[in-house]
């Protein structure tokens, strides 16, 4: 039967220097280490996120200036008549599909990447947890409780031993000494070094895990790159554009030189034939005058014998046949 | 089938008769007194070509025109003719034609002499001579008188004309005055 006595005194005093021994050896050095994992750990998510909130900057960055480009491109496109419109229309279309499907590609290759070092990282923190409780307590537990069962023997023997004198206050000091002794031991033996071994299975995660980093960065820095070569392509592609135009253009602009030399020529021609119009007219008028002129002077001239003259030229010369 | 032509049949048909007859001179005269007699009351067409007028009572109105013009039976039936064939208009033509089918038969040509001032015998007779020569027939001349040609003259022979005329020359002058112009 258990009752309240002394002994729970010695009891609480044996548990209470346990606690203070316990705390100095066991919990502080693992709360240590989880805390250090724990950062760890969390750095790694936080890093990860990082590289996903460049990226998606990046991303951002890269349509902002994509959207430049293509502003630019439009510019360009209505300051050139409508035929260089068409044609840089379609190259810019491309472009514009062109740098979508790299982007696209870059993007399903970062995301790939990200979630990879993710799950790499999200699927090793519970199995590392769940081993260090299972190999600590042969059971699952919350990682905080663990500590606190060694506890548990002692309580319930103290319990059974109740009943007896100073000689059970005694077995109770040496049950208490050895406990210490015992945990300690387990501590030195068996916890510290699966702590310390767990430890450097973590430290190698995490070693892991920054390889996984350093590669998301390595990707990160490539993905930056094609967006670099991106831009010049899109520049290029901006530049073929203002070429071909410009060449549209000359070319515009030539058959616009071919008509204006034609109009002027059709102008030269024009301007001749009125200038031989004008000239016949000319002629005419004196032809006219000189005929009525010279009409007139024959008019007054005329002789009989002139138009006898006159009549029989003209008989010699006729001929009927 | 054109006016003149038209004409020219009727009048070779008429002529062919005369000869027949021996009287063809004696038609063509009788024919250029009904085409004067006509020339002179253009209202003699007007009523013979009018329809209200029944056929046999214009025929009545040609026969007694011929019957005082003494005209012989063969031209009151070729006016009355030419009244039933609605070609009474043709008359004046049908005169001209069978005057030339005249002059044919008789070797004869008439040619219209055109000069701004009379020309004189010998120069007229200079014409016919020549003409004569050309055509081998004898020509018979009529004057008139146009002041326009200023000089020279124009001889109509037929559809010939024979321009010798100062005002053609002045025309073929201003021609080549004008000529290359351009």
């Amino acid at each position: 039967m258990i009752s309240v006595d002394h002994t729970f005194i010695y009891q609480m005093v044996a548990f209470l220097v346990l606690l203070v021994i316990l705390n100095r050896l066991l919990f502080k050095p693992v709360l240590k280490v989880l805390e250090e994992r724990r950062e760890r750990t969390e750095g790694r998510f936080e890093h990860a996120a990082g590289i996903e909130e460049e990226i998606r900057a990046g991303s951002e960055e890269y349509q902002k200036r994509l959207r430049e480009v293509e502003a630019k491109a439009q510019e360009e496109r209505a300051a050139i008549r409508q035929e260089a419109y068409e044609r840089q229309k379609d190259v810019v279309e491309q472009a514009r599909k062109e740098a979508q499907d790299e982007l696209s590609k870059i993007r399903a290759e970062i995301e790939d990447s990200k979630q990879a070092a993710l799950s790499a990282l999200k699927q090793e923190t519970p199995r590392i947890s769940k081993s260090i409780a299972e190999k600590m307590l042969e059971r699952a537990l919350p990682a905080v409780l663990v500590v606190l069962l060694p506890l548990v023997p002692l309580i319930s023997y103290a319990s059974e031993e109740g009943g007896h004198g100073g000689s059970g206050m005694t077995w109770k000091i040496i049950n208490f000494v050895l406990l210490v002794v015992g945990v300690y031991i387990i501590w030195k033996k068996s916890l510290k070094s699966m702590l310390e071994r767990r430890a450097d299975e973590i430290k190698k995660k995490m070693a892991e895990a920054e390889t996984r980093k350093a590669e998301a960065e390595a990707k990160l820095k490539e993905y930056k790159e094609k967006i670099g070569r991106l831009e010049a392509r899109l520049r290029e592609i901006q530049e073929e554009i203002r070429r071909d135009a410009e060449l549209e253009k000359e070319k515009i602009l030539d058959e616009a030189r071919q008509i204006a030399e034609k109009l002027r020529e059709q102008a030269r021609f024009t301007a001749a034939q009125e200038i031989k119009k004008a000239r016949l007219e000319i002629r005419k008028e004196v032809a006219d005058l000189a005929v009525e002129v010279a009409q007139e002077l024959i008019r007054k001239e005329i002789r009989p014998e002139d138009q006898d003259r006159i009549v029989r030229t003209y008989l010699e010369k006729l001929r009927l046949h | 089938m054109r006016k003149g032509s038209i004409a020219r049949r009727y009048a070779q048909a008429l002529i062919d008769i005369g000869r027949e007859d021996n009287a063809h001179e004696r038609y063509g005269h009788e024919l250029r007194e009904l085409v004067a007699v006509f020339k002179g009351n253009p209202l003699l067409y007007k009523i013979l070509m009018n329809p209200m007028y029944n056929l046999d009572e214009r025929k009545a109105v040609t026969d007694k025109l011929c019957d005082n013009l003494g005209a012989s039976e063969i031209i009151k039936k070729f006016v009355g003719l030419l009244v039933e064939r609605r070609n009474l208009r043709l008359l004046e033509e049908i005169g001209s034609a069978y005057a030339r089918l005249e002059d044919d038969l008789a070797g004869r040509v008439r040619a219209e002499v055109h000069a701004p001032d009379e020309l004189g015998e010998a120069l007229l007779q200079a014409i016919r001579e020549r003409l004569k020569k050309e055509t081998n027939k004898d020509v018979v001349l009529s004057f008139r008188k146009r002041p326009e040609l200023i000089g020279g003259f124009v001889v109509r022979m037929d559809n010939l004309v024979l321009d010798g005329s100062i005002k053609a020359q002045l025309e073929n002058m201003k021609e080549k005055l004008l000529e290359g112009a351009g």
